[in-house]
């Protein structure tokens, strides 16, 4: 086969995959504080320019793998839309900040703030995690009336209790680890106090991602993926003619 | 490819759930006492392709990865007790909960319920009980001569008996209440039962230490708002549809890729 195939085949593929990032995303459009995954081109510059980058030649490219197509995925960590619920518990952040979670694999942070009590009063997701408060220690909540202020003060009954956690974390840096939960790449950043962030009580964040943006680019995929597939099928046809009608003799 | 399909699948499925559960709210947007839900989803776990960060050589690190989501998945339905809307009525025997606080219903197997539902009835045996002829716990008995019973803010009955004055305390309602009460789990006929997720529940006097008091005449009525659920629906439907577009986009991206051989 012509080398120039192969590039077109991972042209292809990159679209593939392009549909896979935006099917997530069209499937967590009701999740809360879900942020949405974008995939980007890596320039063909960057690539040649760093020869230690271990993007497989297209030659080599083992057909169930897309580790080696020249794409990146990132997380577009911009605001969701904030939704009135009414609901004590459930917290909406207003900027860039995250709530820091205990998770059975240590601290780590989500968006998503439609929390809950657990059997002994703490403060949890809806997985069970306890959120964490100020001092890194739990937030109990014992008593019926809590409030929450702008900058993450937790009062019980007109008492104040502890502050909710909020960090701000470098956001190239994140990985999504499902359950809406983030980790940091660096297990050594810690995040720094989230200043600009406000706390809403009684809202929840919506998903960030937006329907209209992904059904034209799922149309933007499609034709991409058709056009690639047409000089796959016009490359098979000069070959088809350089194989068969080439040095025909009559 | 059929990573898409499934992906978009899971989406359809969860958006269905959520239609189910909007369902329910309303059709309970008049029953006395329910508590709306609301279906809660989270991102699946997340397949990465190529790890941002990894060291590619010793001095060099892969500066972007590709992470691949599975799709989505229902992790709660979650009662939301907000308090619902007031209907006076006038009956001595309507109590409304103003504030937290549940009613405890004796169910026949003798395990107690707790109700947020206060239109109580009178039996043949003069004891109160819920429209289902479960008895209040602990148990009332109006006095057959009764003319007029009386409820306080505190839960106290009393019963004015024919010709007698002054009223006669019957009894008193206690109100139950749990560290976690959206963890309490659900049986129909506006009962819910406390569980391991609901916490240990403590009895005790209306309007004392948080719980809320009563107000007698009154009923407290669904918390559903139909324009609410509506706009949730609307959400989920779109939701829902938006999820096919993807299964169709990948059928169609496969239907091209078979074309390719001829």
């Amino acid at each position: 086969m012509s080398s120039e195939m192969n590039g077109i085949v991972l042209g292809a593929r990159s679209q593939e995959l392009r549909l896979e990032v935006l099917s997530n995303n069209m499937a967590n459009v009701n999740t809360v504080g879900f942020k949405e995954d974008r995939v980007f081109q890596i320039p063909a510059l960057s690539l040649s320019g760093d020869p230690d980058i271990p993007f497989a030649s297209p030659g080599e490219l083992p057909l169930d793998s897309l580790a080696g197509l020249p794409v990146g995925t990132f997380t577009n960590f911009e605001q969701g839309q904030l939704k009135v619920t009414g609901n004590a518990l459930d917290i909406g952040l207003e900027g860039d900040g995250f709530f820091s979670v205990q998770t059975p694999n240590g601290v780590q942070y989500t968006r998503k703030g439609n929390f809950e009590l657990n059997a002994d009063g703490t403060l949890v997701t809806l997985e069970g995690y306890p959120v964490l408060g100020q001092s890194g220690r739990q937030i109990q909540i014992s008593g019926h009336d809590v409030f929450v202020d702008a900058g993450g003060a937790v009062s019980v009954d007109g008492a104040e209790v502890d502050a909710l956690k909020i960090v701000n974390l470098n956001k190239n840096g994140l990985l999504k680890k499902g359950d809406s939960l983030y980790s940091p790449i660096d297990p050594n950043d810690q995040g720094s106090p989230a200043l600009n962030t406000l706390v809403r009580q009684g809202v929840i964040e919506g998903s960030n991602v937006d329907s209209i943006k992904m059904m034209t680019e799922m149309v933007d995929v499609m034709r991409g993926y058709e056009s690639y597939l047409k000089v796959i099928q016009s490359l098979n046809d000069t070959n088809g003619k350089a194989v068969n009608d080439l040095g025909r003799l009559s | 490819m059929s990573r898409a399909l499934s992906i978009a699948a899971s989406g359809m499925q969860a958006q269905s759930l959520n239609i189910d559960v909007i369902s329910n709210n309303l059709a309970n947007v008049s029953t006395t006492g329910f508590k709306r839900s609301r279906a809660d989803f989270q991102d699946l776990l997340y397949q990465n392709l190529r790890s941002a960060g990894a060291a590619s050589t010793s001095a060099n690190q892969i500066p972007t990865g590709i992470q691949l989501g599975q799709g989505t998945r229902p992790v709660a339905t979650q009662k939301i007790f907000i308090q619902g809307t007031y209907q006076n009525t006038g009956n001595e025997l309507d109590i409304a909960i103003e504030g937290s606080g549940f009613f405890q219903i004796m169910q026949p197997d003798g395990e107690v319920a707790y109700s947020r539902a206060g239109a109580f009835k009178l039996n043949s045996d003069g004891k109160i009980v819920t429209s289902d002829g479960y008895p209040l716990e602990p148990e009332i008995t109006v006095p057959n001569n009764s003319v007029s019973v009386t409820i306080g803010t505190d839960g106290t009955v009393s019963a004015l008996a024919a010709g007698a004055t002054p009223p006669t305390q019957i009894g008193t309602i206690e109100l139950a209440q749990f560290p976690n009460q959206a963890g309490l789990s659900s049986i129909g006929r506006n009962l819910y039962l406390k569980t391991a997720a609901s916490g240990e529940v403590t009895t005790g006097t209306a309007g004392k230490d948080g719980r809320g008091t009563l107000s007698q005449g009154n009923l407290e009525m669904s918390n559903v708002s139909v324009v609410d659920e509506m706009v949730n629906m609307i959400t989920a439907q779109r939701a829902y549809e938006i999820n096919s577009k993807s299964i169709q986009a990948a059928d169609e991206m496969l239907q091209l890729a078979n074309n390719l051989k001829r």
